[in-house]
């Protein structure tokens, strides 16, 4: 082992977020989408998952780049059960399994090893030869 | 000289990678890894561990091999 290292997910790449979100059984809308909140306040997003009810869940770029998370969690959390923080967390490990996989074939490596370990965390092993 | 070089990479439940490179010594194995830490966001830690100071053995061997 050389070095180790932490990484802070940051969602910039819109193939793998909408495949994470497909992970997450969430359908999307993007375009000129809408994030709907309480009494028909709204606002404007990149991207939306919907949740079958008056409430949902948006994603708008940010001038750095990178996508957040839009709603009106009070309402969505009520009428779900969905919280913020277990929203955002499942998003981001779905979203970072993703954007790993891609970048790692992008550069030639092959996954020895994908496995979900005991305590939901995602174990991966890529090889290269050079 | 093939060079076996992997990455172990473990993704939390709220989306936290780790990343461990093995197989490859010294500066060489910080590079390895970057363009992930930079696609990926933000690097929060980083540790360097014993191997990194260890003397390449492979770049050793390829010189042997230019010099016959």
């Amino acid at each position: 082992m050389s070095h180790f290292t932490k990484v802070q997910t940051k969602i910039t790449d819109l193939d793998c977020l909408k495949q994470a979100l497909e992970d997450l059984q969430y359908s999307c809308r993007e375009g000129e989408v809408r994030v709907r909140g309480w009494r028909g306040q709204w606002s404007e997003a990149d991207l939306v998952a919907d949740l079958g009810g008056p409430y949902n869940i948006g994603f708008r770029k940010s001038p750095q780049g990178n996508y957040e998370v839009v709603a009106d969690w009070w309402g969505v959390e009520m009428r779900t059960g969905i919280s913020q923080v277990k929203f955002v967390n499942d998003l981001n490990q779905r979203y970072a399994y993703h954007k790993v996989l891609s970048e790692v074939r992008k550069r030639g490596f092959s996954v020895a090893e994908d496995e979900t370990l005991e305590d939901n965390s995602i174990r991966l092993v890529v090889r290269k030869w050079s | 000289m093939v060079l076996k070089r992997e990455m172990e990479i473990e993704i939390g439940r709220d989306g936290k990678v780790s990343i461990k490179v093995k197989g490859v010594q010294g500066v060489e194995c910080l590079e390895f890894s970057q363009f992930l830490e930079e696609a990926l966001g933000e690097t929060v830690e980083q540790e360097i561990t014993s191997e990194y100071y260890q003397v390449p053995a492979s770049t050793e061997t390829s010189v042997q091999q230019t010099r016959q």
